[in-house]
C-alpha cells in the first residue's frame, strides 16, 4: 500500500496552499496571458464549438425539401408550407424559424451536409448517440473514449493549458471521455465556484491546501484517482477562469435569455480570455418529437438559431471570427412518414451544419431519396466520420486517422486558411 | 443483530414499523404542487425510513422504469409511479412490467397514449426491450415494430380530478392482427409481449446485472450473474428472492465491492444527513443533490442516470466539495477530530486523510477550535474518499 510520508505531502500541497483562497497562479497561465494578446490580429488558433441537438432532430422539417411533392404526402399535417420555407436553392430551404441563419448563409459561411448517418443505423437514442460520441458505430462498448477526448489526447497533453475544453451543462458529454484529459463542465457561473467558510477565512488556505493534497495523493486505484483528481483540478482551474472571464467580458450584442444562448455566452467569454481553449460544447435537448412536433420543434429551432447567431456576431465583434468553427449534430433524423400523434418516430440520416469564416458555405452531400427508403427510413449518403475528418484535418490540423481509427472521404467544407 | 437477521429485516421490511416516517413528513408541511417539494418528500422518506431497502429499490426502479416530470408535467402521476415502485418493487418482475405499461406517467413519458393502430408509436415498445428488459442487440427492429402494434390502444382517459387521465384500453385503436415477436406468432397484446420477453434467458441476465451494478459494482463476473439469474428464473421472477441472493453472495462482501463505486448524489446527501442525525436543512440538502447532477423525478433521459464514473465531472465535484462546506459551516460547537471521524467516516481513517488532517491541524494551531472542527469536517466530507461507497 502507498504510505504517504508527511514530507512529500507537504511538498505536494505547498503549491495548493498558494492556490487556496486567493488561488491566483494556476489559471494565470491561461487567463492573464490571453488577456494581453486576445486582441492581437492574425491569430492562428483554431477553436471548434460543438452544438448538440439532443433527441434526434427532424432533418426534413429543418432543411425542408419544399418542392418535393412526396415530402408533402409523407408529412400531411406536419409539413412546412412551401410559402413559409426560406429557400436555399430551388429544392430545399430553412425552416422559417431559422431566419437568423440567413445572413451567414448569404455571406457563404454556412454549410449544410445533407443525409449524414452511418451504416446499419440504430434507432435507439443512446446507442446512436454513443456511436456519434465515440465515432465507433456498431460496437457498443462503454469503455470507449470520445472522439473529442481522443483529439485532445493527440495534442501534447503536458502543454494543453488549464482549460483546453469546456462544456456548459451539468453532465460531461461522452464525446470528451478520455483517460488522460479532464474537461471542465460548467453548469452555471454562480454554481461553478468553491465556497469558503466566511467566519473562518483565516484558515481557508490551510483547508484548501489540505483538500488539494487529498485529491493529488494516490489511493491505490489509479483510475479512480484520475477520475476524481482530474475533475478536482479541472474544477479548480475552470472556476477561476470562468469567473475572471465573466467579470472582464462585455458582450457586443444582447444575448437572448434562453438557456442555450446563456450557455453560449460562457463559451464566448472563454474564447476571448482563454487562449488555450480548443473545444467548446453545448447541447439543446427536446428534439424527440414523437408528438406535437410542429410547435415543439419550431420553438427549439428558433432558440437554436437565435442563440448560435448571437454568439457568432459576438465573437466576430470581439475579433475571433477567423478562429472559430461551429459544428452541429444530432443522433439521428426522424422517419419521413409522420405518425398519428402529430409527430415523427426515430429515423436515420439527418443534416449537419458547419459555420465559420473558413467554412465554404453551401449544400454538401447527396440529398437522400424520399422514395428509395430502407424500411421507411432515409438511406444515409455521408458518413458522419467524413465530416469529423474534415473538421479534424482541415480545421484542427490533426490526423483524422489517429482519432477516428480509419480514413474517410472528406467533403471540402473548410477553406485551407493556413 | 447478526448478518442473517439484518438481511431478513432489510428484505422483509413490511414487518418493520415505519409510522414515525409519516409524522416527520406531516411535520414538514410540504406543498405537493411544487416539484422541489416532491423531491424533498422523497428525500425525507429516504432519510427517515426504517425500511431502507424499500426506498433503495424504489430509487433503483426509478432509474430503470423511469419517467420524468419535465415531460409528464403531472405531480400526482409522478408520485403514483413512485408508489408503484414502493409497493411492487420487491414483488414479481412480471407484474411490475405489466403495471408500468399501464402506469399513467409512463403512458405519457413514452408516448403509449398516442400509440394507435394506423401509425404505431414505437417509443414504449423499444424502450421496454432496450432499457427495461433485454438491452440493445437482443431483439430486431422488426420486433420493435411488431411489439409496438401489440401495445396499440393502451392509453389514458380523462377523469374527474385526473386532468390527464387514468389508464384506459382504447379498444378501437388496438391492432388485433397477428404479430410475430421474438420468434412467436399470435394476436399478442402488451401482456403477451412481457410474457414472451421474460422467456428470453437474456431478460434475467439483464435485470440482475443492472441490480448488481446498482448495489455492488460494475461489470460483474458472469458467474455472479449466472447465479442470480438462475434464482430469478426459478423463483418466477421474484425480485425479493434475487435480492436475498444478491445480499448473501460472497462477492457482495469482497474487496471489489468495498468503496469502489462513486456514490450517487442522493445517496451522498442522505447518508451525510443521517450521520448528522438529520439536523441539517432538508430543503438545502435535497437541492444539493440536484446541483450534483441528480434531479429526482427528472432523469436526464429515458435511460435514467448513467451513474458510476458519470457522476464525476468538474462541476459535480465542485458541488460535492461545496456540500462539505455547507455542512462544515453549520457546525457551531467544537468536536474533536476523533469524534468527527467516528461520526462522519464510521471511524475509518485512511493514511491520506490522516496526513491531510495532520497537516491542517498543524497549520491552524492556535486558531478558533470551532473553526478547526469545521475545517476537519470539510476535509472529511469534501475529500475523494468520501465520494466513494
Amino acid at each position: 500500500m502507498y504510505m504517504l510520508n508527511r514530507r512529500s505531502f507537504l511538498k505536494r500541497s505547498a503549491l495548493a496552499v498558494v492556490a487556496g483562497a486567493a488561488m491566483p497562479t494556476i489559471l494565470r497561465r491561461g487567463v492573464a496571458a490571453a488577456q494581453n494578446d486576445s486582441q492581437a490580429a492574425a491569430s492562428n488558433r483554431k477553436v471548434l464549438i460543438v452544438v448538440q441537438l439532443k433527441g434526434g432532430n427532424d432533418g426534413l422539417n429543418t432543411i425542408v425539401p419544399y418542392t418535393n411533392g412526396i415530402y408533402y404526402d409523407l408529412r400531411s399535417t406536419l409539413a412546412i408550407p412551401q410559402a413559409q420555407v426560406l429557400p436555399m436553392d430551388n429544392e430545399v430551404g430553412f425552416h422559417p424559424n431559422m431566419a437568423a441563419f440567413a445572413p451567414l448563409w448569404d455571406e457563404g459561411h454556412f454549410a449544410v451536409v445533407e443525409g449524414v448517418g452511418y451504416p446499419t443505423p440504430s434507432y435507439s437514442h443512446f446507442v446512436s448517440m454513443d456511436y456519434w460520441e465515440t465515432a465507433v458505430p456498431n460496437s457498443i462498448n462503454k469503455n470507449t473514449t470520445g472522439w473529442l477526448g481522443r483529439y485532445l489526447e493527440q495534442l501534447d497533453v503536458a502543454t494543453l493549458g488549464a482549460v483546453p475544453a469546456m462544456n456548459v451543462g451539468r453532465h460531461l458529454p461522452p464525446e470528451f471521455q478520455s483517460t488522460r484529459v479532464s474537461i471542465s463542465t460548467v453548469d452555471s457561473l454562480d454554481a461553478y465556484q468553491f465556497q469558503e467558510d466566511p467566519r473562518y477565512q483565516g484558515i481557508s488556505d490551510a483547508r484548501f491546501g489540505a483538500l488539494h493534497g487529498l485529491y493529488t495523493t494516490p489511493s491505490g486505484d489509479p483510475a479512480m484517482d484520475q477520475l476524481l483528481g482530474g475533475a478536482f483540478q479541472s474544477a479548480l482551474d475552470g472556476s477561476i477562469a470562468v469567473k475572471e472571464a465573466h467579470a472582464a467580458y462585455t458582450p457586443a450584442v444582447t444575448y437572448p435569455t434562453s438557456n442555450l444562448a446563456q450557455d453560449m455566452l460562457l463559451l464566448a467569454e472563454a474564447i476571448h480570455f482563454n487562449k488555450d481553449l480548443k473545444v467548446g460544447h453545448v447541447a439543446l435537448g427536446g428534439f424527440d418529437t414523437h408528438a406535437n412536433q410542429l410547435a415543439d420543434q419550431g420553438a427549439l429551432l428558433l432558440q437554436f438559431s437565435e442563440a448560435v447567431t448571437t454568439f457568432w456576431d459576438d465573437i466576430v465583434a470581439h475579433g475571433h471570427g477567423d478562429e472559430v468553427v461551429i459544428m452541429t449534430w444530432s443522433e439521428f433524423g426522424r422517419r419521413p412518414k409522420s405518425n398519428a400523434s402529430d409527430g415523427t418516430d426515430h429515423g436515420s440520416a439527418g443534416p449537419m451544419f458547419l459555420m465559420g469564416n473558413s467554412v465554404v458555405g453551401g449544400l454538401y452531400g447527396q440529398r437522400p431519396s424520399l422514395t428509395n427508403l430502407d424500411k421507411g427510413n432515409l438511406k444515409f449518403t455521408t458518413d458522419f466520420r467524413s465530416v469529423y475528418s474534415t473538421v479534424l484535418e482541415d480545421w484542427l490540423g490533426v490526423s483524422a486517422k489517429e482519432v477516428l481509427g480509419g480514413s474517410f472521404e472528406k467533403p471540402l467544407l473548410i477553406a485551407n486558411s493556413s | 443483530m447478526g448478518l442473517a437477521a439484518t438481511i431478513d429485516e432489510l428484505i422483509n421490511f413490511e414487518s418493520v414499523d415505519n409510522s414515525d416516517l409519516d409524522k416527520h413528513i406531516a411535520a414538514a408541511g410540504l406543498d405537493f404542487e411544487l416539484p422541489p417539494e416532491m423531491r424533498r418528500w422523497w428525500y425525507l422518506r429516504m432519510a427517515y425510513t426504517k425500511r431502507p431497502l424499500q426506498e433503495k429499490m424504489t430509487l433503483f426502479w426509478h432509474g430503470i422504469l423511469t419517467s420524468g416530470h419535465k415531460k409528464v408535467a403531472d405531480i400526482p402521476k409522478m408520485s403514483a409511479q413512485n408508489e408503484l415502485f414502493k409497493q411492487k418493487g420487491m414483488g414479481s418482475y412480471q407484474t411490475l412490467l405489466e403495471e408500468i405499461g399501464r402506469d399513467p406517467a409512463m403512458l405519457i413519458w413514452l408516448d403509449s397514449r398516442s400509440n394507435n393502430k394506423k401509425a404505431p408509436n414505437e417509443n414504449y415498445a423499444r424502450e421496454l426491450m432496450e432499457l427495461f428488459t433485454l438491452g440493445p442487440g437482443n431483439y430486431t427492429e422488426e420486433d420493435v415494430r411488431e411489439s409496438a402494434r401489440a401495445f396499440t390502444g393502451w392509453g389514458l382517459k380523462r377523469k374527474e380530478g385526473n386532468p390527464k387521465g387514468v389508464f384506459y384500453f382504447r379498444d378501437f385503436q388496438h391492432d388485433y392482427g397477428s404479430k410475430t415477436f421474438l420468434g412467436e406468432t399470435g394476436d399478442f397484446d402488451g401482456d403477451d409481449v412481457v410474457r414472451i420477453i421474460l422467456k428470453q434467458p437474456q431478460a434475467a441476465r439483464y435485470i440482475t446485472t443492472r441490480l448488481w451494478e446498482f448495489y455492488a459494482y460494475e461489470d460483474p463476473e458472469s458467474e455472479v450473474i449466472d447465479k442470480l439469474s438462475a434464482v430469478f428464473v426459478s423463483s418466477g421472477y421474484a425480485i425479493r428472492d434475487v435480492m436475498r441472493a444478491l445480499l448473501t453472495s460472497p462477492e457482495f462482501y469482497s474487496d471489489r465491492a468495498y468503496r469502489t463505486q462513486i456514490k450517487s448524489p442522493i445517496t451522498l446527501v442522505v447518508q451525510t444527513a443521517k450521520a448528522l442525525n438529520l439536523t441539517v436543512s432538508t430543503k438545502r440538502m435535497s437541492n444539493l443533490a440536484l446541483r450534483m447532477g441528480q434531479i429526482l423525478f427528472d432523469p436526464p433521459d429515458v435511460s435514467g442516470w448513467p451513474g458510476g464514473a458519470a457522476w464525476v465531472n468538474s462541476s459535480s465535484i465542485l458541488q460535492r466539495v461545496n456540500m462539505a462546506n455547507f455542512i462544515a459551516k453549520s457546525l457551531t460547537e467544537t468536536l474533536t477530530r476523533q469524534e468527527l471521524v467516528d461520526l462522519l467516516l464510521d471511524g475509518v481513517l485512511d493514511p491520506a486523510m490522516e496526513a491531510a488532517l495532520d497537516y491542517f491541524e498543524s497549520e491552524t494551531r492556535g486558531s478558533s477550535r470551532v473553526g478547526v472542527s469545521r475545517g476537519l469536517t470539510y476535509l472529511m466530507l469534501g475529500g475523494p474518499g468520501y465520494q466513494r461507497g
